[in-house]
């Protein structure tokens, strides 16, 4: 498959661009589907493809597909790849099923799970020591945003030069390594942040026990229960400051 | 002024799905560009650093129900002003929540929609120009909710803030301590989210005590 | 430690499995039943792409599978079993094997002929023959897609 000679299909560059608009219309019906096949237009008119026949290619693509945005170069270059080389469209649907599950899955784990949360928490920690407004935004926007670029760009790489061999030839081990490292660095950083609102905002004058214990209690509920404790924990606390409002003095 | 928090709004709502995902779309930035149009950058990071407390651990898990963190951090700093004071942290953060739960349904409807659009067309007479006609004009509707979802919140957080703020009777350390409570409920699930207490303990404590030690000094 | 879900999904080994259910139930091994992907490689190495470092995953044929519920059930891994269609979760089910156990509908997804029931279940005649079926081995079906949302149960998916 890695044949020297070959190089990248014309077009890619505006599909790449195209990714950042993946999204667009993602809808329970197909998800991903119709912007995958909008992703996939330019590579399909730069090979020469117009009237019907590229209606009919266009059709092709249309199939349900999900994927993290950021990893769905991965697919599109793989796809790419393929066609470009003449592999038969029963072939790339069943490439496309099999991969769509595993590039959400990264995604979540990586980005939303890990990367997302671990540079949130740096910007938090910063605004809570006092800094400027710009600096905790400007820190978070600049190093989230450089992860995410180099993902998007590495994925869109290695489907283009891997095509249909992509699962061998990237690791997703290495992928959860990063994860995992983004998960210990985030674990620090969520310990000082829950050090610092312990001191400043729960140990004060009066009551100090009260508040500090429950805020102990609250994080143990969330470590418990996890997702399941959140929609509930944030309507009481609606509800709690509904009531002191409502009993409040007008 | 409404109307370019508003604009700003629909921009937001962009970001966190249709539009590059470059997380300006989170409370922590959203807010402090609210807040930097209405003239306090400082008062939005604070109220985008809170919000973002009750967004941090909500992992859009394969693409399922994505709360609209964007236009509800324009709204809660609009009211988190308005208010002013420790009324204004607590009304600002249930303005945000709320607009965030309502919002993200508004993302469900949109969702659907585009759903119903693509299956009017038969799919044997699907082309390229119709395709790309959907896609963009997907794009925009999503702009405009985004948009009218803020103006919205704007309003009704507005008139319900006016005769609401002055009934709020706690000083501003305990509202801070009340909300960070909640807030503690979050991290919790975030460090599970982490690998939990067993994987994440040492990393935790370590952290714990750095933070407890710089909050002294 | 046992098999802890059976889940009919047509994603498969996706984001809201490994990592909605996945931390949640402490699982570390996943079974696909399938008897296609049983036999091609290459699939099974993109399925396998987006298991967690923990994690690993067999692709067994339904008949393969059958022979080893047993088994699976006496295994100290916490495992998820998994299939695309209603039909082959059927067949699992098929002689009193998973009666009293619960199957999960977490994705069944738009095709011809099919409609929406939940955003994430779409039915058409088929299938809903083939959960009456599935009930009817004395499996409690009920769709969810992750551990922390509501559970819609079969009546009302029919309905």
């Amino acid at each position: 498959m890695t044949d020297v000679n070959w190089t990248k299909p014309a077009g890619w560059m505006a599909s790449f661009f195209r990714q950042f608009f993946i999204q667009g219309s993602w809808n329970f019906r197909s998800m991903l589907g119709s912007g995958f096949a909008y992703c996939m237009i330019p590579l399909l008119r730069r090979r020469g493809l117009s009237g019907d026949a590229l209606d009919e290619a266009v059709r092709s693509h249309m199939g349900t597909f999900n994927s993290h945005p950021y990893l769905v170069g991965i697919a599109l270059g793989a796809v790419a790849r393929m066609e470009d080389s003449g592999t038969d469209a029963e072939t790339i649907e069943k490439f496309k099923r099999a991969i769509q599950g595993s590039l959400g899955g990264l995604g979540d784990l990586l980005i939303w799970g890990a990367w997302l949360p671990a540079t949130i928490l740096l910007a938090l920690v910063l605004a809570w020591a006092g800094t400027p407004p710009w600096v905790p935004v400007g820190v978070f926007l600049i190093l989230y945003n450089a992860g995410h670029l180099a993902l998007r760009w590495w994925a869109y790489s290695q489907g283009l030069e891997y095509g249909k061999d992509v699962g061998v030839r990237i690791r997703g081990a290495e992928l959860s390594r990063l994860a995992e490292r983004a998960f210990s660095g985030g674990g620090v950083l969520l310990g000082i942040l829950a050090g610092v609102f312990l001191v400043s905002h729960l140990v004060g004058e009066g009551a100090v026990v009260l508040w500090a214990f429950a805020g102990f209690a609250a994080f143990g509920l969330g470590l418990k229960f996890g997702h399941r404790a959140l929609r509930s924990t944030t309507f009481v606390l609606v509800l709690v400051i509904t009531l002191i409002m409502a009993l409040g003095n007008a | 002024m409404s109307l370019s928090l508003a604009l700003l709004g629909g921009l937001l709502a962009l970001d966190a799905t249709s539009v590059g995902q470059f997380m300006f779309s989170r409370p922590l930035v959203a807010g402090t560009l609210a807040g930097w149009l209405l003239g306090d950058a400082g008062l939005g990071l604070q109220v985008g650093a809170i919000l973002e407390l009750f967004h941090l651990a909500g992992v859009p898990a394969g693409g399922s129900r994505v709360p609209e963190s964007g236009p509800a951090s324009v709204v809660a700093v609009a009211v988190a002003m308005a208010a002013a004071g420790p009324a204004g942290l607590a009304l600002g953060l249930v303005a945000g929540l709320a607009v965030s739960e309502l919002g993200g349904m508004t993302v469900s409807w949109h969702r659907h929609m585009v759903a119903r659009v693509l299956g009017r067309t038969d799919p044997r007479f699907m082309t390229a120009g119709k395709l790309a006609a959907v896609h963009i004009s997907s794009v925009l509707m999503d702009f405009v909710r985004g948009a009218v979802v803020t103006a919205a919140g704007l309003v009704v957080g507005g008139w319900l803030s006016g005769f609401l703020a002055s009934r709020w009777p706690l000083p501003y350390e305990t509202t801070v301590a009340l909300i960070l409570i909640g807030a503690s409920v979050h991290l919790g699930a975030l460090l599970r989210g982490f690998g939990g207490w067993k994987n994440r303990r040492a990393v935790f404590l370590v952290g714990l005590v750095a933070g407890i030690v710089g909050a002294y000094l | 430690m046992s098999v802890v879900l059976y889940r009919i999904d047509e994603r498969l080994i996706h984001g809201q499995v490994v990592m909605g259910w996945g931390p949640q139930l402490g699982v570390d091994h996943y079974v696909v039943v399938d008897d296609e992907l049983a036999t091609s490689q290459w699939e099974q190495d993109l399925y396998r792409l987006g298991l967690p470092d923990n994690a690993s995953a067999d692709f067994l044929t339904v008949d393969d599978a059958r022979a080893r519920l047993t088994e699976l059930d006496a295994d100290a891994r916490k495992t998820v079993v998994l299939t695309r269609t209603i039909v082959a979760m059927t067949a699992l089910a098929e002689g009193d094997r998973l009666r009293g156990r619960e199957v999960n509908l977490g994705g069944l997804h738009h095709s011809p002929g099919r409609t929406e029931r939940v955003p994430y279940v779409f039915l058409g005649q088929e299938e809903e023959e083939g959960l009456q079926a599935l009930a009817d081995e004395g499996v409690e079906v009920s769709a969810r897609d992750l551990p922390g949302s509501r559970a819609v149960d079969l009546e009302t998916l029919l309905g």
